[in-house]
């Protein structure tokens, strides 16, 4: 897992200080960081959709 | 040879490897004119300013005066009425800003055509559809395309508690 700094640009973007690598198999910006997560590393919990009503 | 089409035999063999690379043509490589897809999923949540998910390098002269290129975005996020707002730019003009708010994915394709290579024109960028009729005029862009320019996507949250997600995304470009 990596973390890369995020930059502002003139216009308020925020951006990753450097490249993201293509051995990214997630990628998450929480305004201050680009978290990088790899083969091997543990995801981010997803969130899931609730189960509609059964027919 | 001109050196806007010597800059573009030199991408389409990789080099300089700037960002994320294009790749295309030949037998059994990947198709001509597609952009290398991400292997990656990215989100951005935590905060609400708008953040580059994905930055990709065109050099000078890789979109003809008579191509165009064609952006399809796949994106994810909650259904709740805060609005999720996805862009697409090219030299720094936006050819795509929606909103999204109660749906759970939307799939978006910009297509920007070019009108020689100083001039550009899309449908409208915030159009609910990028097909089918739209109440707004059609986008008209003035990036020069015979320099090097980065074509963008961002995200921008109204709620930093939600995760709006870049499922995926596929550049084509398409010169006649």
């Amino acid at each position: 897992m990596i973390s890369i700094p995020v930059i502002r640009g003139l216009d308020g973007v925020l951006a990753p200080s450097e490249p993201i690598p293509e051995s990214a198999i997630a990628v998450v910006c929480n305004g201050e960081t680009y978290t990088v997560y790899e083969d091997g590393d543990e995801l981010p919990v997803v969130e899931t959709v609730p189960a509609g009503p059964t027919p | 040879m001109t050196l806007g089409e010597f800059m573009k035999w030199l991408s389409i063999c990789g080099y300089p490897n700037r960002g994320e690379r294009l790749t295309g043509g030949g037998v059994g490589l990947p198709a001509l004119g597609v952009c290398q897809r991400p292997t990656s999923e990215r989100s951005v949540t935590g905060t609400t300013d708008e953040a580059v998910l994905a930055s990709i390098d065109l050099p000078a002269g890789y979109l003809g005066p008579r191509g165009a290129l064609r952006l399809t975005t796949l994106w994810s996020y909650p259904n709740s009425a805060s609005a999720k707002t996805i862009r697409v730019r090219l030299g720094g003009q936006i050819f795509c800003a929606k909103a999204l708010t109660t749906s759970l994915s939307f799939q978006a394709m910009t297509i920007i055509r070019a009108r020689g290579t100083k001039a550009q024109v899309a449908s409208s960028p915030s159009a609910s559809s990028d097909f089918g009729s739209s109440g707004a005029v059609v986008q008209v862009g003035s990036v020069d395309m015979t320099r090097d320019q980065v074509l963008t996507i961002t995200a921008k949250l109204e709620a930093p508690t939600e995760k709006l997600t870049l499922e995926d995304y596929l550049l084509e470009v398409l010169n006649p």
